[in-house]
């Protein structure tokens, strides 16, 4: 019961502790800034390149699989590592540590926060950050494209689902729905036909 | 005690109703709050904007706060964990069920669809708030008001891709620098 989303591409280091787990999500928690997304960044510094627990394919596929979950995206990504990487312990562990640092931060803020609203160099830092969370995610999603090659029809689809997102307001559900759909469909095709070539 | 039953149960169906994270919340939440009259819509604006300011998705910080407000720091911890429990329960389910198809080859052929699906998503998004975040500069100062923001986020965005610096700390000499271009 340790791996139960082991289809996933494995991290090669070794398990990590509850201690440590929990360290790692709480660092991301505190400084996530600007929802879900902007986590995928964050965790790929701290749980792909600081602590080698995952690859970064191991960590986008968590990331997409945490969309179609209910509930807070950043609780999911890190229920799904946690779960990942210990099990059910690691999930508590994990998601305990993501929420720890925003759950003290509001707690502190909540005495003050209508004052601190109305200062004005509080208004200017988040009028700073918005357009630093607009690059990061920008940032964020040519990293992703440029990692999976630059094949015309990945490109395709990149720019398809972000074009259909925009334009229709469309819930990121479908597009990730039909990708699995899409997925199936091409098994299932594959199956009834004879392999032209090996599967690598 | 029964209002601690009530913010359990609000935001456990918060939790548990939602798919999609981030602005398919919204609504969800204001209308929540807004029934039992726990926020008022101009508070509610408010958290969204400190949310923005502070770490933490809205909904995690909205449970914290309400919570907080309606039954001090019990209401606030069983608040933020309510909103948590449904992914739980789901994620323990979903990995139970999925363990049967860890090695089915139309896994691998689905996730390497899903990768430029996510980019796709995560560029829209980034979009999204470049178009609010130039839009409001724009209705502020017209043209001239663009230039800093347009300034912040395109070196954000080079830092980010360029992959050395820690996101963190590209974010946060993003919000400095644009806290500092503003003063100028």
């Amino acid at each position: 019961m340790r791996d139960p989303v082991g289809h996933l591409p494995t991290g090669e280091g070794p398990s990590p502790r509850l201690a440590a787990l929990f360290a790692s999500f709480a660092r991301v928690g505190g400084v996530l800034f600007g929802g879900g997304y902007a986590m995928l960044p964050l965790l790929e510094r701290e749980v792909v390149g600081r602590r080698r627990w995952l690859t970064p394919a191991a960590m986008t596929d968590l990331f997409a699989l945490a969309q179609v979950i209910p509930g807070v995206i950043a609780v999911n990504v890190a229920l799904l590592a946690g779960q990942r990487l210990r099990g059910w312990r690691g999930a508590v562990a994990a998601v305990l540590g993501v929420i720890t640092a925003p759950f003290v931060v509001m707690l502190l803020l909540a005495g003050v926060y209508d004052a601190l609203l109305r200062h004005a160099w509080m208004a200017r830092v988040v009028a700073g950050l918005r357009p630093a969370v607009a690059g990061l995610l920008l940032g964020t999603a040519i990293r992703l494209v440029l990692r999976n090659g630059c094949r015309a029809g990945l490109w395709a689809i990149c720019v398809g689902v972000a074009g259909l997102t925009l334009l229709l307001d469309l819930n990121p559900v479908w597009p990730i729905l039909a990708a699995v759909a899409a997925g199936l469909a091409g098994q299932w095709i594959g199956a009834r036909r004879p392999r032209r070539e090996a599967a690598p | 005690m029964i209002v601690l039953f009530e913010l359990a149960y609000a935001f456990a169906k918060i939790g548990l109703l939602t798919l999609g994270g981030g602005m398919v919340m919204l609504p969800l939440i204001r209308r929540e709050m807004l029934a039992h009259a726990w926020l008022s819509e101009v508070q509610f604006i408010e958290i969204l904007g400190l949310s923005e300011a502070t770490p933490g998705p809205l909904a995690m910080n909205c449970a914290t706060l309400v919570g907080w407000r309606v039954a001090g720091w019990p209401g606030a911890v069983i608040a933020t964990l309510s909103l948590a429990f449904p992914s739980f329960v789901c994620v323990m389910l979903f990995g139970m069920v999925w363990r049967r198809f860890q090695h089915h080859p139309g896994m691998s052929r689905i996730l390497a669809l899903l990768r430029p699906v996510m980019a796709g998503l995560i560029a829209a998004v980034a979009l999204r708030l470049c178009r609010v975040v130039l839009g409001m500069e724009f209705e502020a100062g017209g043209w001239p008001q663009l230039v800093h923001p347009l300034l912040v986020a395109v070196a954000v965005a080079a830092v980010v891709v360029h992959g050395r610096v820690s996101p963190v700390l590209a974010l946060l000499g993003g919000a400095l620098a644009g806290a500092g271009l503003s003063l100028l």
